[in-house]
């Protein structure tokens, strides 16, 4: 009678919490379920009483929620010899998971191996081992990240998802790299697949979609503590522990702190951008039974950076105040996924995840900015082999997000606080026109999302495996970038001009209401090959034409008493006025050139032409945008394993110049070895920009922060495990 | 009179809970066929740990012990598992109580060192991983035989392990680790293995 309580709470209102509850009925009567079907089993022979109405609620409950039950036996294995044993294809759910992401599309994957190896202090820094992903640091604690262009401090056609949890801030539709801080010493793996991946993931997977996947519990099992520090940072201290509970299976708990020292300005000052942050996490994967198991994570996080902002503060002069601001933010979020798996056939997953985001800046009696969000998001996925040659993935999801954004003299958003609902609904089937050999698939997602409506995402790709050493592949997608908080509801004061007759000139930037979705056709193809077992080479290019692209409208200045006093007022305002197109190449191989030295070269070009449509009157976006991705990029990575369990890596990274934002070329050089001191220490030391200290790698007009000049470092890391 | 309709309607009701429990039955049956369409009615995929077992349940019959090595006067084969929840109940379910020739295998889930004692063979489990060197280390010279599915697992000391090999099982075996225990394994384990570590070096197999 659980079930009913939750109902009636959920009616009260609560919406959160009845839903949640509601998910927790939904197991408990599935359980309860499942095991009235063993027992029906039974009471075949031996008929026994079982009450009608529990049960045809818990058949109603697992019809519609598409969870097949009460699977049948498998036949006596122990017949069968080992040669037909030895055939059987044991293809596990996570596997299928993995072929999702690795079927026709641009991906590369950083394993572990990777990341223990690479002496990276955080996630920005292994994504610099991508080939065609652009990642430049802005800051201490900021950075722009893309693939196939766009960059920017806010980007946003990129989506970041932890855990399948999406990361980005829904009132821009970007990513707060500098909060969202997963231990790296906790990350399993993470998959980049560059392109779009909308038709799967959703909205934003317009330009790429960066897959953050943890270790599970059982994997980290144990004690953990490593503590590092260097002339760039005291960074980072981390204390794991995982243990096995009865009832709860394998957990871990984890803890992180950092603090890195602040970079210089372009012009050489103290960019007083030191950044600390504290981390806290958990996770427990649960053994409900042999076919499910429940994940369930959560982590929490407080941190701050500092920076000078110039910003309008007045309409009175002096206007305009460099202010040493202080970057707070605050978060927590929590997430439980249930995963059932029917047969080596048939899965699915639930999964429900709360997230909390809250951040601003301060001088102590100024603020630039002040914005909370939280957001709930409900996500089904069935998976699903039909017949022979097909394998099907279909999902529903819903999610809510609700945001405040308080009034700042440069930042105010109206409505101040606003809810924001999208349901989306995708279906992807991958068919084996000729197994091994050719392989169709088709996908496509509709979204309904407040601000413009349905939109339909649709994907066709195909892949030609003539023989087990080459593959071909080619993809036409479509993706939208829906607009955000910041495109319709926002208004920026970007600075206060001294104008005539005494009175301040304000110019501000407006988000459009009436804004529409960003839309993307790209077609790709790509071609995999290796000559040799130590020797094998990626490589995909791409054309995408875009529509729609945001650009920022100038309006007639006119009057405004609006804050007060009376001054004139220079508004831009968002509008739809670009399109375009990107074309680009993107290379990397793997060579082993003995057992013991891997070598991964890779290189990126990359073009791109925007022009306004007729009416907008737009000229700086484009060439702020064309000329802020470089168009060569290059890179080499070294591996080499040596006697008495000591690694060698060096890593060396050229990017060309950013035209638009004065950022000469560079090449960023990185070296690290880690010794492995028996089974429980392990000893790190990497050094990071060898070959040139003090270089800028990105400053654009986006982004909201004083720009940096990147140091060399070097930084030791002892980790002991027990 | 009254008792009639009593008795009517018991036997209404025993009847409504006998169509109620058909119906139930019927969608239990029609549920389970649902899941996998293109085999209506055959048997689904096995999984991973099943698969495993019956390979368990067959090193088990490849494999020789010395004489008297085995429980109650050979009669038991008693195989002892480092598992997780999941995989144990998968593995128990598959193997526990089946037979050898005269012998009974005896699948028994063990948490700690202590409880080797009297185990014939041993399966560690991948999420075992960490304490996997210890325990073979304890263990080594026992007579036992050592099954693993991690990378290295035989370089730990142990016999066979398990690895996936596109969607398909495969294994390994460290003879030398056999035979230190006075194991025989059976040339026919030995043709089908991926690959024999046998005097420090490395037979490639199929």
């Amino acid at each position: 009678m659980g079930h009913f309580a939750d109902r009636q709470r959920a009616d009260r209102g609560l919406v959160h919490e009845g839903r949640f509850s509601k998910v927790l009925a939904h197991l408990t009567l599935y359980f309860r379920f499942r095991r009235q079907c063993d027992r029906a089993r039974a009471a075949i022979a031996a008929p026994r009483v079982v009450r009608p109405a529990r049960m045809l609620v818990g058949i109603a409950l697992v019809l519609l929620s598409g969870l097949p039950a009460c699977a049948s036996q498998a036949s006596d294995l122990t017949q069968k010899s080992l040669e037909d044993l030895m055939s059987i294809e044991i293809t596990s759910v996570s596997k299928k998971e993995e072929k999702i992401s690795q079927a026709a599309a641009a991906v590369f994957v950083i394993s572990r191996e990777d990341i223990d190896h690479s002496g990276a202090l955080n996630i920005p820094d292994l994504l610099r081992m991508v080939p065609g992903l652009d990642v430049a640091q802005i800051d201490a604690s900021n950075w722009a990240i893309s693939s196939r262009g766009f960059n920017g401090q806010y980007s946003n056609k990129l989506l970041v998802l932890v855990d399948g949890r999406a990361v980005y801030t829904s009132i821009f539709a970007g990513v707060f790299w500098d909060s969202e801080n997963v231990p790296i010493d906790s990350i399993e793996r993470i998959e980049v697949i560059r392109g779009p991946g909308a038709a799967v993931w959703g909205a934003n997977a317009v330009n790429g979609v960066i897959n953050i996947i943890t270790l599970s519990a059982a994997d980290t099992q144990g004690g953990s503590i490593s503590a590092g520090a260097g002339d760039g940072s005291v960074a980072p201290e981390t204390i794991r522990y995982g243990a096995k509970a009865r009832f709860l299976g394998a957990y871990r708990v984890s803890a992180e702190g950092f603090h890195f020292n602040a970079l210089p300005t372009l012009a050489g000052l103290d960019g007083e951008d030191d950044w600390r942050l504290a981390h806290g996490g958990f996770r427990a994967d649960t053994a409900l039974s042999a076919k499910d198991s429940l994940t369930t994570e959560g982590e929490v996080y407080g941190g701050n950076a500092g920076d000078i902002a110039f910003a309008p503060i007045s309409l009175v002069p002096p206007e305009n105040a460099a202010l040493a601001v202080r970057d707070r933010y605050f978060g927590w979020n929590l997430l439980s996924r249930w995963t059932h798996t029917a047969s080596a056939r048939s899965a699915t997953s639930l999964q429900v995840y709360f997230d909390r985001t809250k951040r601003g800046d301060s001088t102590g009696v100024e603020s630039t900015y002040d914005i909370g969000q939280n957001t709930f998001d409900i996500d089904f996925q069935h998976h699903i082999a039909w017949g022979a040659r097909q394998d099907i993935v279909w999902g529903l999801g819903y999610r809510v997000s609700s945001d405040a954004i308080k009034p700042t003299f440069r930042i105010s958003a109206t409505p101040e606080s606003r809810g924001t609902r999208l349901f989306s609904s995708f279906a992807q089937d991958e068919i084996a026109i000729r197994p091994d050999r050719l392989h169709l698939s088709l996908g496509a997602r509709v979204e309904h999302s407040d601000f413009t409506g349905f939109n339909l995402q649709p994907s066709a790709r195909l892949t030609w495996t003539p023989d087990s050493k080459n593959s071909i592949w080619g993809a036409v997608s479509g993706a939208d970038r829906t607009p955000a908080r910041s495109d319709t509801d926002i208004r920026v004061n970007f600075e206060a001009l001294p104008g005539p007759g005494g009175q301040s000139i304000l110019v501000s930037l407006f988000g459009n209401p009436n804004q529409k979705s960003e839309h993307l056709t790209a077609f790709e193809t790509g071609y995999r090959t290796s000559f040799s077992s130590r020797f094998s080479v990626d490589s995909t290019v791409f054309f995408n034409r875009y529509h729609d692209l945001t650009s920022v409208e100038p309006g007639a200045m006119r009057i405004e008493s609006n804050p007060a006093p009376v001054h004139l007022l220079l508004p831009e305002r968002f509008g739809n006025g670009l399109y375009g197109e990107t074309h680009g190449i993107e290379v990397f191989a793997n060579w082993k050139l003995a057992r013991i030295w891997t070598l991964n070269p890779g290189y990126t070009f990359f073009s791109m032409h925007l022009h306004p449509f007729a009416g907008s009157n737009d000229t700086g976006t484009a060439p702020g945008t064309e000329g802020g991705t470089p168009d060569h990029q290059a890179q080499l990575r070294s591996s080499v394993s040596l006697p008495w369990n000591l690694q060698w890596n060096a890593s060396a990274y050229f990017v060309n110049r950013l035209p638009a934002q004065s950022i000469p070329s560079y090449t960023r050089m990185d070296t690290g070895v880690t010794w492995r001191l028996g089974e429980s220490f392990t000893l790190g030391v990497t050094g990071q920009n060898l070959s040139k200290d003090l270089h800028p790698e990105y400053s654009g007009p986006d982004s909201t922060v004083q720009s940096g000049l990147m140091r060399r470092a070097v930084n030791a890391k002892l980790s002991w495990s027990f | 009179m009254f008792r009639a309709a009593k008795k009517t309607a018991s036997a209404m009701s025993s009847r409504r809970r006998r169509i109620y429990l058909r119906t139930f039955v019927f969608l239990c049956l029609f549920l389970s066929v649902s899941e996998t369409p293109q085999h209506a009615g055959a048997q689904s995929t096995p999984g991973e740990y099943q698969v495993k077992a019956a390979f368990l349940f067959h090193f088990a019959q490849l494999v020789e012990w010395p004489v008297g090595a085995l429980n109650g006067g050979d009669a038991f084969i008693k195989l002892c598992i480092f598992a997780d929840e999941p995989q144990r109940q998968e593995l128990q379910a598959t193997i526990e109580g089946k037979t050898i020739g005269t012998r009974v295998l005896h699948v028994v889930a063990i948490s700690e060192v202590q409880e080797i004692p009297g185990c014939n063979a041993i399966f560690l489990s991948r999420d075992q991983a960490r304490r996997q060197s210890a325990i073979l280390r304890s263990i080594a010279g026992m007579g036992i035989l050592t099954v693993g599915e991690t990378s290295n697992f035989l370089s730990d000391g142990g016999m066979i392990r398990f690895h996936v090999d596109e969607g398909k099982i495969r294994f390994d075996i460290n003879l030398d680790a056999a035979e230190s225990c006075h194991l025989q394994i059976s040339s026919r384990l030995l043709l089908l293995s991926t690959s024999v570590i046998r005097g420090h070096t490395t037979d490639r197999g199929r």
